[in-house]
């Protein structure tokens, strides 16, 4: 017996060890390193050395396409080609591509907004040894043997291409009759991963290069990775991975790849800052070194600045290398120039496009979770959300609202009339989101299965049938949004007569696009898949999601016939997908450690191009203790995309169900967030303008100031307020980095000042984190709090005006319908305000031709002396005197009830 | 006549325009009931409820928010964020609005008074409809609230019944435990001095039964020896007539602990202090141990096997755990009586005509005993049963008593809820399969009893253990009328009873109308 109770408890003990492993960790034997992935294997072993590539000197042909000509690589003799561009804003595009063509290459460039066209050189010199151009600023000195791309921005070589010889380009070759150990060392033609066989028909097709940044001390970007901003040097562990794929609870600081991929980089010094955009769709693995780590020749640097008329000097201990290697593809690469990094994230959204305005709902607060059981739950969460006084403006349903995970059905029981339950969250201006994924369930009484078994829609495996494989519904297809006919019919079944029960405020989310496929190899679809056009998917996986979000965009805008603007949230994303989706950090865990790094990851996406980033509030995987809970609101507040969502397992966490005490804290975080929606919207509209983030790392705005440059668990919002998350249980004291020598930052809630630069410790409660608003802002806010933000759309404004320390001020306001595209006829509003000697002047720029009742209710100004009793407003109403009370305990002055419709110019004087 | 009428009417409805137009004259600011009017001045200054600003008048409902904490001073428009506004309603209930849901373009007062600002909305009052309907739902809920509380006399009425009936069973159960116990000892004093002439009239028979025995364990001592030298030899793998340290290291089995090392510790089990052991000593010392360690051994696949099986019953042990206890009881009492009808049916045919019937006495007086201890027993539990049941909390009148021992059933889409209040909660698929226990009672959630917790179900998986909450509602039925699961495993019955007709509703009954004009 004793025997007995020894063995059975072993068995409690390994399913308990297991289960916990489950719990915390994801697990790592799903998903390749370096060495497992042969392309990575082959490339990264390059040694530094001369790189044997040559240009073919006889080859150039300069015209108004750009610079084309023949490389050839010495040691094997294969012969490529190349198209060099230069760009409008300072940029520079690269291609080189094998001359013989076997097969084509893939190219993503649905990840460009548009073909970038050449523009004229200034100069260009044809030498022996190397062309030169010269383009502003910008000179380029492409260098003939070894091949070496160098460009200077004034007389500063910033970036130097090839500057490793790491330059690898492997050329099409015929199949060997068979496979075997020589031939196969590194998986050229089979590389085997559990269970999984990867046969690959065209055998090793990779591309890699590297590129060096003397000026840089940090490189930031390829997003999406559990880690910090700055991205960290990985000479000891595996190189960043691109490779989108759905990872079940990933873990953090960790380079392993995530849900979306993004490969573009900023490199930045003290100096300036460049940027780079590696496009390219195929898994990719980049190696971030610092050059005097590399084991670079440091002579050999010498001799290429001396080469440079009036070559200044390398600043000591700085200079990065980063080594981009991708499975499949041509060498496709953009250098931005900057030299801000504003112009760096510019330059990046000339090529692949910025957000247009989201619909104003979609910055509000969304209530998520897997699942609202029926129709009859959504009612009462809603309800409740009045009843508690809270503000919501959107509901959504996980995949149970589907009939067996059929999408574009819905659940005959529990959701029986989802017209009236789009109707009832739609009386109180609220929008329902619910899920659409891209794999269908193989089941012959489902229309969609069908259709696409009929049309050939579907992805095929290597063999040509349609390829299966397990996701929620068990087995199913994937749609080829390859395929512009899919696409056509897909976007099709969100007409309205298509999808019964949907409406105009109807949303959608797209998830498990990576794709997800559950029992595929590193839980996504078998690289040897054929997709429309004999692309395999190992050409196309990293821009699949794209493809998808695309089609479900295009099916919105056609139900609204072009006139509403979708919103759509996707898990999968690529460079470009900004245009398209907002993204959140997917499947992340209720842990202090998770709530911390979405502000890296979301910081990450937004110098990616793509700013409408949030986490799931809460933490999806498991259950968050209050003090987590309400800290995750009060972060979530700052971060453009404020969703809260949770898994099926977990217990239900609507904002009152843990305690008064938490609903209070809760409902003043979506309170803020509601009333800053008019900043958040205006950011956006910037956003959409300059290509500038919408959340920034400090570095962004304080640039020559290098203690900024790792900081990633503060953020500023836009470039007016400054935030500190709280990620810790327990804390009283925080330490705040206060940027900028010359700075005033006010409290948001006090109004007191701190004109320190450095750390400063503030102490703080449960009630809110530190917010700071910059001096020389001006903020406009709601302060009247609605149901959901679309009751708010005629209601005043308050401005906050910080005066920084010259006693001056300025910001934007910008308004529209928020959800039409009208905005593009004119019809919307841009203020620009100006607190200049004692006068605040509002000034409508452009033609502001959107007709609104709004009106200016407040004007608090931070950080003025106490010496102004009354101002004089003059508008179209003339000209009258307003109460202004000073407040000596916050140096604020509040002008009472200025009055004056938004939709005029207007300027008050103090007195 | 006629006229008469014609006039009451006109007069009628003058007063009924008078009262409107008093009603939408009267001086007072937007958003105030009568009942505050008093504290908003018509001129001079007015001062926040909190003290906190004082304003001239005018600013009152000037749609800007001055008193930022109570927003006291914007009772008729949104401005401020923690205000309230008041809907006369009039033909419906009057009541507060939070000042967000001013002019927000959603007709919030069935008069249509909080939208006054929205040209482009029209708010209709519908306040006499929806009052009607109210009153109407209202009276219904009055008549069904009185239904149910006579209903609920009765149930209190037979509540306290069945708990009368319980004690007054539980007052006789003791007395029928004194007797039982009196009885137990009279037969056991019976069975022993029975037992004691048995004993002796056996006694005549013992010594051929010494014989007998003595025959028995030398075979038994022969048997085991031989055995005991067949491992002796198995040991002994040098057969040099001793087994040494090194040798008992090969045996696996005096791995106690199982961790593939035969330790000094192990071996001084078996050895002892000896450094080697002949086979006397083998025999005399170790064996009776060894022996043991070996059977163990060899069950043990067995028992993993059997436990394995087991485990798949793992969920229904602790039921039948308590089955087993009662079977133990009986099994006890079967396995003495078998021991006793054994040794009587080895020596049966010895014995003469008197001693039988000596025996026969013994066996029925043995047999009295055992129907007395088990009747004993049977009273005992009986009294367990009903002091536990009389412990819990059957609502403030003994109202939900009656509901002890009954069952309710309710099947939706998927299951059919099983509800046995005060006992447990289960549900099982519609298409057949295992039972899945929810909950047993637990407790009642506070002092109104209204809401039940039965807790400590079933674990789900990757989950906590299920637990279902029991709303109670007053209604003249007994009866589920809804389940669901509001949160994983945590489970909700929708239970109708008249027993909930109590001081709860009545508070919310015939609140009040007042039309306010």
């Amino acid at each position: 017996m004793g025997v007995n109770y020894i063995i059975f408890n072993h068995f409690i003990l390994i399913f308990f060890f297991i289960s916990l492993y489950h719990i915390n960790a994801v697990d790592r034997s799903k998903f390749k390193t370096c060495d497992q992935s042969g392309f990575c294997k082959r490339l990264r072993a390059s040694k530094p050395e001369l790189s044997p590539f040559k240009i073919i000197r006889n080859s150039i042909n300069v015209s108004s396409i750009g610079v084309e000509g023949s490389l050839v690589n010495a040691d094997t003799e294969d012969f490529y080609s190349f198209l060099l561009q230069f760009l409008e804003d300072n940029t520079i595009r690269l291609r080189i591509n094998e001359n013989k063509i076997i097969r084509h290459r893939y190219q993503p460039l649905k990840a460009l907004i548009s073909e970038p066209y050449q523009h004229p050189f200034e100069t260009i010199e044809l030498l022996d040894d190397y062309l030169f151009f010269k383009i502003g600023s910008i000179k380029v000195k492409f260098i003939v043997s070894p091949l070496k791309l160098e460009i200077y921005n004034k007389d500063d070589l910033v970036i130097v291409a090839n500057d490793l010889g790491k330059f690898v380009f492997e050329h099409y070759r015929p199949k060997p009759e068979t496979i075997n150990e020589e031939n196969n060392k590194n998986g050229e033609w089979e590389e085997r991963f559990h269970e999984h066989i990867d046969a690959k028909r065209f055998g090793p097709m990779a591309v890699g290069m590297d590129f060096s940044f003397p000026g840089a001390t940090n490189i930031y970007g390829l997003p999406s990775h559990a880690d910090s901003v700055s991205l960290k040097t990985t000479g000891n562990t595996d190189p960043y991975r691109l490779y989108n794929t759905d990872i079940f609870e990933y873990e953090l600081n960790e380079r392993m790849a995530l849900y979306g991929a993004v490969p573009v980089i900023q490199a930045h010094g003290l100096n300036q800052t460049v940027g780079l955009f590696w496009l390219n769709a195929a898994e990719t693995w980049v190696n971030v070194q610092k050059l005097s780590e590399s084991g670079f020749n440091s002579n050999v640097m010498e001799k290429i600045v001396n080469l440079v008329a009036g070559g200044t000097k390398l600043v000591q201990n700085s200079g990065m290398n980063t080594h981009f290697m991708s499975e499949t593809g041509i060498l496709d690469v953009f250098f931005m120039c900057g030299p801000s990094f504003y112009d760096v994230t510019r330059q990046y959204s000339r090529l692949t496009g910025a957000a247009p305005l989201p619909p104003y709902f979609s910055l509000g607060y969304h209530q998520s979770r897997w699942n609202y059981n029926d129709q009859d739950d959504v009612k009462t969460v809603a309800e409740n959300f009045d009843k508690y006084d809270i503000p919501l403006d959107v509901i959504w349903l996980d995949i149970e609202y589907t009939h067996d995970k059929k999408y574009f059905t819905w659940d005959p029981l529990k959701f029986n009339d989802p017209e009236s339950m789009v109707h009832g969250l739609a009386a109180k201006g609220r929008k329902l989101v619910i899920i659409i994924d891209p794999h269908i369930k193989r089941d012959f009484g489902y229309f969609l299965h069908n259709d696409a078994t009929h049309r050939g829609f579907y992805v095929k495996n290597k063999d040509g049938n349609d390829y299966e494989g397990w996701c929620w519904p068990g087995s199913s297809s994937y749609l080829d949004f390859l395929n512009p006919e899919v696409n056509e019919y897909y976007s099709s079944r969100y007409l309205l007569e298509n999808f019964k029960g949907t409406s105009e405020d109807v949303h959608i989310w797209n998830d498990m696009n990576e794709p997800s496929v559950f029992n595929g190899p590193e839980v996504t679809m078998p690289k040897d898949c054929i997709h429309h056009g004999d692309w395999e998917h190992r050409d196309i996986h990293n821009i699949y999601g794209l493809f998808y979000v695309m089609a479900t965009y295009d099916g919105l805008l056609k139900r609204s016939g072009g006139k509403k603007r979708p919103f759509i949230l996707s898990r999968s994303f690529f460079s470009g997908t900004q245009r398209y989706a907002a993204i959140w950090t997917g499947d992340n865990m209720a842990e202090w450690g998770h709530l911390k790094m979405s502000i890296p990851m979301c910081l990450s996406s937004a110098l990616g191009g793509i700013s409408f980033c949030g986490a799931d509030v809460g933490g999806f995987f498991g259950n968050p203790d209050k003090q987590l809970f309400s800290r995750w609101y009060q972060t979530g507040v700052y971060l453009p995309f404020y969703r809260a969502h949770s898994h099926i397992d977990t217990k239900r966490r609507e904002p009152w169900l843990m305690g008064n005490e938490t609903m209070h804290l809760i409902r003043n975080a979506i309170r803020e967030r509601q009333s800053l929606m008019p900043l958040y919207y205006t950011l956006f509209y910037e956003h959409m303008q300059t290509g500038a983030p919408v959340i920034r790392p400090l570095v962004m705005e304080f640039p020559k100031e290098k203690e900024t440059f790792d900081i990633d668990d503060q953020l500023l919002l836009g470039k007016s307020l400054l935030i500190k998350p709280v990620v810790e249980a327990d804390v009283t004291h925080v330490d705040v980095y206060f940027p900028g020598a010359n700075e005033i930052w006010y409290n948001k809630y006090t109004y007191q000042q701190v004109k320190t630069n450095g750390v400063k410790t503030i102490k703080i409660s449960q009630n809110e984190i530190p917010v700071y608003i910059r001096g020389g802002s001006i903020i406009p806010i709601r302060n009247r709090i609605r149901r959901s933000s679309a009751l708010t759309l005629h209601d005043p404004f308050t401005l906050i005006v910080a005066l920084d320390i010259n006693g001056t001020a300025s910001g934007q306001l910008y308004l529209d319908d928020g959800e039409s595209f009208e905005y593009r006829n004119g019809k919307y509003l841009l203020l620009h305000f100006t607190f200049l000697n004692n006068q605040l002047m509002s000034k409508i720029v452009d033609d502001g031709r959107f007709k609104t009742k709004a009106w200016i209710e407040k004007i608090i100004i931070i950080g003025i002396p106490n010496m102004f009793r009354t101002g004089i407003i003059n508008s179209d109403r003339g000209q009258e005197e307003l109460e202004a009370k000073y407040n000596t305990d916050e140096y604020s002055l509040t002008i009472r009830k200025p009055g004056v419709s938004v939709a005029v110019e207007w300027s008050i004087s103090l007195l | 006549m006629l006229i008469m009428i014609s006039k009451l009417i006109t007069l009628f409805f003058l007063c009924f325009l008078l009262v409107l137009c008093y009603s939408d004259t009267i001086i007072r600011p937007r958003g105030v009931p009568l009942s505050m009017i008093s504290l908003y001045p018509t001129e001079g200054t007015f001062t926040c409820f909190d003290g906190s600003l004082s304003i001239p008048f005018d600013q009152i409902n000037d749609d800007y928010c001055d008193c930022e904490m109570d927003g006291s001073d914007e009772p008729g428009t949104s401005a401020c964020p923690n205000g309230s506004f008041y809907c006369n309603n009039v033909g419906h209930k009057s009541m507060f609005i939070p000042s967000s849901q001013v002019n927000d373009g959603i007709c919030d007062c069935c008069d249509g008074s909080d939208e006054y600002a929205r040209q482009d909305v029209v708010c209709g009052n519908n306040c006499l409809e929806l009052g009607q309907a109210a009153r109407e739902e209202e009276a219904r809920k009055i008549a069904m609230f009185k239904e149910g509380s006579k209903l609920r006399t009765e149930l209190c009425f037979k509540g306290k019944q069945i708990k009368r009936e319980k004690q007054l069973r539980l007052l006789e159960l003791v007395k029928e435990q004194t007797e039982a116990e009196n009885m137990k000892n009279e037969k056991e004093e019976l069975k022993l001095k029975v037992e004691k002439m048995e004993k002796e009239a056996l006694d005549v028979y013992k010594e051929f039964e010494d014989q007998k025995r003595k025959e028995k364990e030398e075979e038994e001592r022969i048997k085991n020896e031989e055995e005991a030298m067949k491992y002796f030899k198995q040991a002994d793998k040098n057969s040099d007539g001793v087994i040494d340290k090194n040798e008992i290291k090969m045996i696996d089995p005096f791995d106690q602990n199982q961790d593939n090392i035969i330790s000094e510790e192990e071996i001084k089990t078996v050895f002892g202090e000896e450094e080697k052991l002949s086979f006397e000593t083998f025999l005399s010392t170790s064996w009776e141990y060894i022996k043991q360690i070996f059977a163990a051994r060899e069950s043990l696949i067995n028992n993993t096997l059997m436990k394995l099986l087991t485990e798949e019953t793992y969920y229904d042990n602790e039921e039948e755990e308590e089955q087993d206890e009662d079977k133990d009881d009986a099994q006890q009492l079967e396995t003495e009586s078998e021991r006793d009808s054994n040794t009587e049916d080895d020596s049966k045919p010895k014995y003469d005509e008197e001693t039988k019937n000596i025996i026969e006495a013994a066996n029925s007086a043995r047999s009295e005993y055992d129907n007395a201890v088990r009747n004993l027993r049977d009273v005992q539990r009986e009294i367990k049963q009903i002091e536990e049941t009389l412990n819990k909390d059957y609502g403030k009148d003994d109202e939900f008593a009656y509901l002890v021992g009954e069952c309710y059933e309710y099947a939706n889409r998927e299951y059919i809820y099983k509800l046995c209040p005060f006992d447990q909660v289960s549900q099982r698929p519609k298409d057949g399969g295992i039972e899945t226990r929810l909950g047993t009672w637990g407790y009642w959630i506070n002092d109104k009893y209204e809401l039940m917790l039965f807790e400590n179900g079933q674990n789900c998986w990757n989950g906590p253990q299920r637990q279902t909450h029991v709303k109670l509602n007053c209604n003249l039925q007994t009866e589920i009328v809804a389940a669901s699961e509001p949160s994983r495993c945590e489970y909700l019955l929708e239970f109708n009873t008249p027993a909930a007709c109590s001081w709860k509703e009545s508070r919310d009954t015939g609140t009040d109308y007042h039309d306010e004009l």
